[in-house]
């Protein structure tokens, strides 16, 4: 453990990383996913076969294996597009690559938890504003989405959490996240227990973090509901 | 030029079919400014979907319902463009309802369900919305929970709360959709003093009901419904007690006899 | 509604933004290397690399004055960034092999290496076939040890592959495998030298032309000539110059030929 300590920085640094990369490919999911759940309740045909398509597509793909899609697949085909169109190819960085496929996979579950939290909705509840002239956008943000976010809230906490800790795949695509960086010291120091701790610890701050905000939305949105 | 007595609402033969089930037969009757209706009937008889069809939740399929001069027929909100939105806001601002489960916006306090209306539908400041949401609370006798969320509420409570709701957004007519039929027995009381109250202020009701009593002790006209259509209309005593009365009209009011006299 | 195409509209400009933040360096060499592997590659406390083949990369680099850029890329995925162009040349105390050879050009060898099997100062192991026949030995999958290992050895010892050499003496301290067998250079230096008295080298190191025989070199795809030349360029002259040498002395411990 202490030739691990001196290293401290180093991996706590590579949090950064990990957090960011959760909170960007986390803030994508939930705006794809609601863009796809509301295409997928829609009256429109083609999008919503798309939708429910794009939804099983992603729900069967193994995480790790679309980070490579995304990070070597996406970049020869930008090479091969590049080269075609004569312009210099854009590059995917590691952090890119990784926030791309977290995004579009978890917004798979997004789409399906925000149907969910939709449908939850006593429809009495859309008459009852439609009824005293409210607008339909105003039915909408002021009645649908606060409704549908409270009723997704615990659901969403859960994603949150599971993309923190699918994050680490990164590593292997070589972004200096948590994971990447303890096995970079493990093998420095050959205290890989020391290391591995070490970022260990770090999940476990940030899950407590994200758990003790979740309740503070969840206490917040009771609204009076008698809480277990 | 006009007669005094216009009416405040006019409806002309509105029908109304699920598919191939023809639910409202062909539904006409007008209500005077300050005319209380009760609405009454067995279960499936029409009634509750007559009431939706006034402030268009259900597009009727054929028909006509004026508010005073305003006509708005049946098919003009079938489709979805800006100025028939426009139209169709207006008329449910004109008209409000009450429904059998309150329907009060669980995020939303009673204050700010009431105040709902007001900023969002009329405009109004904050300021000027929570001062008259205060007073339509006190009027309904809720000033001291006007902070409460509708599940700290008991279902009288909250029926209260979603008539201020209701009264805020100052409707001409007022709809009542079955207000007391979810409540526990001893909560009826408090939300049909209510009703009674606003009644006598000369407000203009619709009241789709099973409360038989409040019909006869407060309406001023007494609707019967059977089947889709209107089967008897006119004052309460003539269509509760009066010797023109229908086979189904008797055999649905012996059902209420019969409970009164165990109560 | 408008508002979350507000919103799409930033998310595709901070993406534009994430995504052209490396496009520029159009003359920067990008060299790989996996820095848990020392003394070859690792970082030291500060996050930066050091290590033999970083000095060496760099010695090279200024020989040829090419601006280089070292990146650090997990070991799994070293190769599929070569040959995707994620990185141009690899670094990572890679053995020439035929195998490679015919992918990549390998300018080199840079350093001779030898394997060898390590294992608890306390073993019995003598490092011969017989004396090896039913133990269980642990090396790292794809490696040129593994492949040495399946062609010589098969149906006489069980072979544990790891994903590292940390992973492969981690069961060796566990009792799981017997030895593990790697190069003598790296496990001289990073579990012999690091904690005295804990391991030993069993027998005599291995030297197998088709395997170990060829030295250390480094990869860069065949079609990228220029490069190639200029890095063969490049270590014939930090080799002439003495820094090579040098450099083995600061990393090995010894002086350490080239071949």
């Amino acid at each position: 453990m202490l030739a691990t300590l001196p290293f401290l920085g180093y991996i706590v640094e590579g949090l950064m990383v990990t957090v960011g990369a959760t909170l960007v490919g986390f803030a994508g999911a939930l705006l794809i996913g609601a863009t796809l759940s509301t295409l997928i309740v829609g009256s429109n045909t083609l999008p919503r076969y798309v939708a429910s398509g794009y939804v099983t597509v992603f729900r069967a793909l193994p995480e790790l294996l679309f980070v490579f899609i995304v990070y070597y697949g996406l970049d020869i085909a930008m090479r091969a597009l590049a080269a075609r169109i004569g312009i210099a190819p854009l590059e995917i960085s590691p952090f890119a690559a990784v926030t791309i496929a977290l995004a579009m996979q978890f917004a798979a579950y997004c789409a399906e938890i925000f149907r969910d939290a939709r449908t939850a909705i006593p429809g009495g509840l859309i008459e009852a504003g439609e009824a005293i002239g409210l607008s339909g956008t105003k039915v909408r943000t002021r009645i649908v989405l606060p409704l549908m976010f409270i009723n997704a809230t615990p659901a969403l906490g859960n994603i949150f959490l599971v993309i923190l800790k699918v994050s680490a795949l990164a590593s292997v695509i070589g972004l200096e996240e948590v994971t990447r960086r303890a096995k970079v010291v493990a093998g420095t120091t050959k205290e890989p227990f020391g290391a591995f701790a070490v970022a260990g610890i770090c999940f476990l701050i940030v899950t407590a973090l994200a758990t003790a905000l979740q309740h503070y939305i969840e206490r917040r949105t009771t609204f009076g509901r008698s809480v277990a | 030029m006009k007669a005094v007595t216009r009416p405040a609402l006019t409806v002309s033969d509105i029908r109304k079919s699920f598919g191939p089930i023809e639910v409202l037969k062909g539904v006409s009757f007008a209500a005077a400014p300050g005319e209380v209706i009760s609405i009454i009937g067995a279960s499936g008889s029409g009634k509750s979907t007559l009431l939706r069809c006034l402030n268009f939740l259900e597009n009727p399929t054929s028909g006509k319902v004026a508010l005073g001069d305003e006509v708005f027929e049946a098919t003009e909100f079938a489709s979805t463009g800006r100025r028939s939105r426009a139209r169709l806001m207006g008329l449910r601002r004109r008209m409000g309802m009450v429904f059998q489960s309150f329907n009060l916006w669980p995020h939303r306090s009673a204050l700010e369900n009431v105040m709902e209306g007001p900023i969002h539908v009329l405009g109004r400041s904050k300021a000027e919305a929570e001062s008259k949401a205060l007073e339509l609370l006190a009027r309904v006798g809720l000033s001291h929970r006007a902070h409460a969320y509708p599940t700290e509420l008991s279902g009288g409570q909250q029926q209260r709360v979603a008539i201020a709701r209701m009264l805020a957004t100052d409707p001409e007519v007022l709809l009542f959709d079955e207000p007391t039929s979810a409540l526990d027995p001893e909560l009826v009381g408090e939300v049909l003093a209510v009703m009674k109250s606003l009644a006598q202020e000369g407000r203009t009701m619709l009241v789709v009901t099973h409360e038989i009593a409040f019909a006869r002790d407060v309406a001023d006209k007494v609707i019967f419904m059977n089947q889709g259509q209107i089967e008897q209309i006119g004052h309460p005593d003539e269509v509760l007690t009066g010797e023109a009365r229908s086979d189904s009209l008797r055999s649905f009011l012996a059902r209420f006899e019969r409970d009164e006299i165990r109560a | 509604m408008k508002q979350i195409s507000y919103k799409l509209l930033l998310a595709a400009i901070s993406l534009a933004a994430i995504l052209s933040g490396q496009a520029s360096a159009e003359t920067k060499v990008l060299v790989g290397t996996d820095a848990s592997n020392p003394p070859f590659a690792s970082v030291g406390t500060d996050g930066a690399l050091q290590g033999f083949d970083i000095d060496l990369v760099n010695a090279i680099c200024a020989a040829e004055k090419l601006t280089c850029e070292i990146q650090n890329i997990p070991w799994d995925g070293i190769f599929a960034a070569l040959d995707s162009g994620k990185t141009q040349v690899v670094a990572a105390g890679l053995n020439i092999t035929p195998e490679r050879l015919k992918k990549y050009a390998m300018p080199g060898p840079y350093l001779s290496s030898p394997f060898a099997y390590i294992a608890p100062a306390s073993s019995t192991l003598d490092g011969t076939k017989e004396g090896l026949s039913g133990k269980t030995i642990g090396t790292v999958a794809a490696s040129a040890m593994e492949k040495y290992l399946n062609a010589n050895m098969a149906g006489t010892i069980n072979v544990s592959t790891y994903d590292s050499w940390d992973a492969a003496v981690l069961d060796l301290d566990s009792g799981r495998t017997d030895a593990v067998f790697g190069e003598l250079i790296a496990l001289q230096v990073a579990y012999i030298k690091a904690k005295p008295g804990v391991y030993k080298i069993v027998g005599e190191p291995i030297s197998d032309p088709t395997y170990s025989g060829q030295g250390k070199g480094l990869a860069i795809p065949k079609d990228d000539k220029t490069l190639s030349a200029a890095f063969d360029k490049g270590l014939a002259t930090v080799i002439a110059d003495g820094t090579h040498a040098q450099l083995t002395k600061k990393w090995f411990g010894a002086e350490m030929p080239a071949k």
